[in-house]
């Protein structure tokens, strides 16, 4: 799996979670290309949407995230690069 | 010792007889019980207004839970039925449970979330209350609460309870008197609301956490709660937070999900050896939990709760004696009799009496019930249960798609996660990210977080779909270093 897979991945949970923030930036293309970096904090996500960010990275690449682990995260970028490493 | 089957009932004696007792605890709210009733009261005394009338049937979509505690106590004394419309459901699911329950009202925060054919009604009311008014509820208008839970038949099912069914399964419950409740999950899921009532009726506090205190420890702290009722993912949750242990005085519950030991291990050396895991089912409350010193490799759910008969059965409906595995049933005050329009799900699992929850499991000799899995395909995501069925119908009713099979992937945060392969029909063309943009929509919570598209689905000889052969297929693709 490359890293744009990832990062679409992660965008289309987002959009699923109807996160303002992403559409209203257009933050997504720049995202998948690695071009931009998003604080986690800055999108504002509610306990349901970081539960299902972690179920989606989980189903779709096997890493197991508990949504407070996500807190320590910080960054997209960064969240990419924790996926990354748990899938190798 | 108080003595009524009315929710309305208790709260007034709460209410006199501890009326500075806190009943709600809000980050910025606390309301005693004698608050606690007037604003009932209020509520009453508006729905009254409004055209509420014993037996009507009304929606509450209200996310604050605060409100929607209000409103349900305000509903249950004017002796109106209702069920939660919750803001996290889609359109089409709300429109979907209005129509089986032949609703009549929707309350909601905002005329967003009307629902055609039913009168609209804003909560909380914008007009101040005149008076306070004593509820007259004749015996024979008792309100009923429609719980939602999965059905095998590709709808979920409806349980519809008399307001007496919840008090007695209330009584029976650990008691919430002395306790400050925080749940995690809204009061808009069927199990919060309960438990949310069970304490009503018990006279205890309910906390409930603003959206934005992500901290659970540091708010737990600060509202000294007391018992920490969560999903078996918060608990895990919450053993990798760094200041979990401070919570050692807490009693933790969880459930919903079977919680293997390991699991309850890190739970008890992380945050706390109050750990109480609980064995309940929608259609009759709470039936079994495993308290601190009972957790063990087993993984067993504890022992029975006062009242509760059950049996361990063979298939012909022989009991089974300790140590022998096979189908619980059960019967307990408050359980459902039936389902409130699924004839055929009734027929499976209210037999002679009894309730076939469809799991497997034994007794042991000691008392202590272990709960093996499932009798059928039931996928249980975060304590939610999903049925390959409900899945497959939605995905099957895309124009696209001629066959869908549903099926679980192991987690070991989430207990199980729905996914779905499908087959499509000649020349059409669809995405998996189109298809899953679909499922949610109707399925909301309840949709697979995967959807694979294959040229064909796996079958036996006799063109039964193999769910198993089609697991592997959902492996990750490894990353690229």
């Amino acid at each position: 799996m490359t890293d744009h897979e990832i990062r679409d991945i992660i965008a289309q949970q987002l959009e699923y979670a109807c996160l303002t923030v992403m559409r209203d930036k257009k933050l997504t293309p720049v995202f998948l290309e690695g071009r931009h970096d998003i604080a986690l904090g800055e999108l504002e996500m509610d306990s349901l949407a970081e539960m299902e960010l972690c179920i989606a990275i989980e189903i779709n690449t096997g890493v197991s995230i508990v949504p407070n682990e996500l807190q320590s995260i910080g960054t997209l970028n960064c969240l990419v690069d924790v996926v990354r490493k748990g899938m190798q | 010792m108080l003595l009524s089957s009315g929710f309305f009932e208790r709260l007034s004696q709460h209410a006199d007889c501890r009326p500075q007792h806190a009943a709600i605890v809000t980050a910025s709210v606390r309301l005693n019980y004698g608050d606690l009733l007037r604003q009932v009261q209020a509520g009453l005394e508006y729905f009254r207004r409004q055209g509420i009338v014993p037996g009507a049937v009304v929606g509450l979509t209200l996310d604050d839970e605060v409100e929607h505690l209000v409103a349900t106590l305000s509903l249950m004394a004017a002796g109106a039925g209702q069920i939660t419309l919750a803001t996290h459901d889609t359109p089409i699911l709300r429109a979907r449970f209005a129509e089986r329950v032949q609703l009549s009202h929707v309350v909601a925060a905002s005329d967003a979330f009307r629902v055609a054919g039913t009168a609209f009604i804003q909560f909380p009311s914008q007009e101040p209350a005149s008076s306070t008014m004593a509820a007259e509820v004749p015996a024979e208008h008792g309100s009923t609460l429609f719980l939602k839970t999965s059905g095998t038949t590709g709808d979920m099912n409806i349980v519809a309870f008399r307001e007496e069914q919840i008090a007695a399964q209330a009584a029976r419950h650990d008691d919430y008197s002395g306790e400050r409740l925080l749940r995690l999950a809204s009061i808009e899921h069927n199990n919060s609301k309960r438990h949310r009532l069970y304490c009503v009726w018990a006279g205890g506090t309910n906390v409930f956490r603003p959206r934005d205190a992500t901290d659970i420890v540091d708010f737990s702290l600060r509202h000294a709660v007391t018992c920490l009722d969560i999903s078996r993912m918060h608990a895990s949750d919450l053993a990798a937070a760094g200041n979990a242990h401070e919570l050692a005085g807490v009693k933790l519950r969880t459930g919903g999900s079977e919680v293997p030991f390991d699991v309850r291990q890190r739970i008890q050396d992380k945050v706390t050896r109050n750990l109480y895991v609980r064995y309940a089912a929608t259609e009759c409350g709470g039936i079994a939990m495993a308290r601190p010193g009972e957790h063990d490799d087993e993984a067993t759910v504890g022992r029975l709760l006062d009242e509760v008969d059950l049996q361990i059965v063979d298939a012909d409906d022989n009991t089974l004696p300790p140590g022998c595995m096979g189908e619980i049933r059960l019967r307990a005050p408050g359980m459902a009799t039936e389902y409130f329009d699924s004839r055929d799900d009734s027929a499976m699992r209210f037999r002679h009496s009894w309730f076939y929850p469809g799991d497997i499991g034994y007794l042991r000799s000691d008392g202590q019930l272990v709960v093996k899995g499932r009798k059928d395909d039931m996928i249980i995501l975060n304590g939610l249960n999903i049925y390959p069925a409900e899945i497959e119908r939605v995905l099957e009713s895309h124009p696209a798609v001629s066959a869908a099979a549903a099926l679980s992937l192991p987690s070991r945060v989430h207990g199980q996660i729905p996914v779905a392969a499908v087959e499509l029909r000649p020349d059409a063309v669809v995405t998996a990210t189109e298809l899953q943009r679909y499922a949610r929509q109707q399925l909301a919570l309840r949709s697979p977080r995967r959807i694979l598209i294959l040229a064909r689905l796996p079958r036996n000889s006799q063109g039964k779909i193999m769910r198993r052969e089609i697991r592997p297929s959902f492996q990750p693709i490894k990353s690229e270093t």
